[in-house]
C-alpha cells in the first residue's frame, strides 16, 4: 500500500522529504520512474493497477515506485477528481483505520473506528487543495499528514467528551458535546475571552493570576499547580490559600455572579 | 450566598476542617479526617458543594480557552505554520499539559512503522476499459 522508499519517510521540520524533488520524481533509487506527462495522462484504471503493483513490491521489500500513488493523491486533491478520491479512500481507509485503532486516544473515545476514518479523510480533503498541494512534495509527506488528521479526529472527539462532562445535560447533543456552528463557536470564544478578561481584572498580582489560569483554563489541581510553579509557592497549602481567597472574593462579586449563574 | 457566607453559616464542631481542607475536598484531594467530618456535617458538605459548583461554572467558561484547534496542531507537526504561528503554538504547548499530550500522540505516529505493520494493500482493481 505505501509505496515510498523507507529512506524518504523521515519526518523533518518542513514536513518535506529530503532529497526528493517535486518534479521530476525519482521512483526507484537512481532511476527516473516515469515522465510526468505520461503519469498525468494515464487513465485511472491503469494508475490504480500500477499503485497496487508497486504496493506489492513495497510489502515484499522490493524496489518500488511512489510516483503512481502520488499521482493518485494529486488527482484527488488538486483536480478534485471524485473517482480518484474514491479510489484513494478505498485504498487507504484500511491503513487509516489501523492508525486510528493504534492511536493512544482511541480507546477512551468510545467511538467506532469507522466513524473516525470518515472524519480523517474529510479533514484531509478540506486541508489540502490545489494551492497547498505543493507543500507536500512526496507520498511520505502526504501519508504523514493523513496520519496526523487521523489522530486529530480522535483528539477532537476526546476534547468534545471532556467538554460535555462540564456542561449541563440539556446543552449536550446525543452524539458529542454541544452542537455549534463555526460562527457560534467563534462568538462563544470571544465571549469566553471577554469573561477571562473580566476575571483577570479582579485579580491582584501574578500569583493569583497563575492560580486562576492554571485552575480553570488549564484545569490543574493545586497540587499540579505547585509542581508546575513551585518557585511561586512555599507549599501546596499556599496554592490552596490563594485559590480560596480569590474564589471567596469572586463569589462576592455581583456582576460575576450574574455572569456565571446564567 | 457567597462561598464565604456559606462557610460562616457552617460548622461549630471543635474538629471542623480548615478552609483549605474544605477547598481540598472540593478539589477531590481531601484527607481522611476531612472526609470523615464531611460524612456527618451537613454544613461543611454544603460548603464543599458550593465550592464545587462555583469552580464548575468557572471551568465551563474558561477551560482550554486558549488551546489551538487540533487542525493547527496538525499543521504544526507537519511544519506548515508560519514562524509567528509556530512560536505561538510552541509557547502554548510549553504551558498546557493537554495540548502537550495531544502533540505527543501526534508525534508518536510514524507512517513507516505503521505501514510496515500493516497487512496487504486493499487496492480495488478497476477493470480496464
Amino acid at each position: 500500500m505505501i509505496t515510498q522508499p523507507s529512506d524518504t519517510l523521515t519526518r523533518n521540520a518542513q514536513g518535506h522529504t529530503p532529497g526528493v524533488a517535486l518534479r521530476p520524481r525519482q521512483g526507484r533509487e537512481g532511476e527516473l520512474a516515469i515522465s510526468d506527462g505520461t503519469l498525468t495522462q494515464m487513465d485511472l484504471a491503469t494508475l490504480v493497477r500500477r499503485c497496487a503493483t508497486e504496493s506489492e513490491h513495497f510489502y515484499r521489500g522490493q524496489p518500488h515506485d511512489t510516483s503512481f500513488s502520488y499521482e493518485l493523491f494529486r488527482r484527488a486533491l488538486v483536480e478534485r477528481d471524485e473517482q480518484a478520491w474514491e479510489q484513494l479512500y478505498l485504498h487507504y481507509s484500511g491503513l487509516v483505520e489501523g492508525w486510528i485503532r493504534r492511536s493512544g486516544a482511541f480507546v477512551s473515545s468510545g467511538e467506532s473506528s469507522e466513524y473516525f476514518v470518515v472524519g480523517a479523510f474529510t479533514k484531509f480533503w478540506r486541508a489540502i487543495g490545489a494551492e497547498r498541494f505543493a507543500s507536500f512534495p512526496s507520498l511520505a509527506s502526504l501519508l504523514q499528514y493523513l496520519q496526523l488528521c487521523a489522530t486529530s479526529v480522535v483528539i477532537d472527539s476526546v476534547r468534545a467528551q471532556s467538554w460535555s462532562e462540564m456542561l449541563p445535560e440539556e446543552l449536550i447533543s446525543p452524539h458529542h458535546g454541544p452542537q455549534t456552528s463555526p460562527d457560534e463557536e467563534a462568538v462563544n470564544r470571544v465571549d469566553r475571552e471577554e469573561f477571562w478578561r473580566f476575571i483577570n481584572g479582579q485579580l491582584s498580582g501574578e500569583v493569583e493570576r497563575v492560580v486562576l489560569y492554571c485552575s480553570f483554563v488549564l484545569g490543574l489541581t493545586p497540587r499540579a499547580i505547585y509542581a508546575k510553579r513551585s518557585e511561586l509557592f512555599s507549599s501546596v497549602n499556599d496554592v490552596y490559600n490563594v485559590k480560596r481567597n480569590v474564589l471567596g472574593r469572586l463569589s462576592r462579586n455581583q456582576q460575576l455572579r450574574q455572569m456565571i449563574d446564567v | 450566598m457567597s462561598i464565604e457566607e456559606s462557610m460562616l453559616a457552617g460548622c461549630a464542631a471543635p474538629t471542623a476542617p480548615s478552609g483549605n481542607a474544605l477547598m481540598a475536598a472540593a478539589d477531590g484531594d481531601a484527607d481522611e479526617a476531612t472526609l470523615a467530618h464531611l460524612r456527618t456535617c451537613p454544613q461543611c458538605s454544603s460548603h464543599v458543594a458550593e465550592l464545587r459548583a462555583m469552580q464548575a461554572r468557572l471551568r465551563r467558561r474558561l477551560y482550554r480557552l486558549y488551546c489551538p484547534a487540533s487542525d493547527i496542531l496538525v499543521d504544526y507537526c507537519q511544519g506548515l505554520l508560519d514562524p509567528y504561528q509556530r512560536a505561538a503554538v510552541a509557547h502554548h504547548t510549553a504551558i498546557c499539559p493537554h495540548c502537550a499530550a495531544e502533540l505527543v500522540l501526534m508525534e508518536r505516529a510514524s507512517p513507516l512503522a505503521d505501514a510496515l505493520g500493516y497487512t496487504a494493500p486493499s487496492f480495488v482493481i478497476m477493470p480496464l476499459p
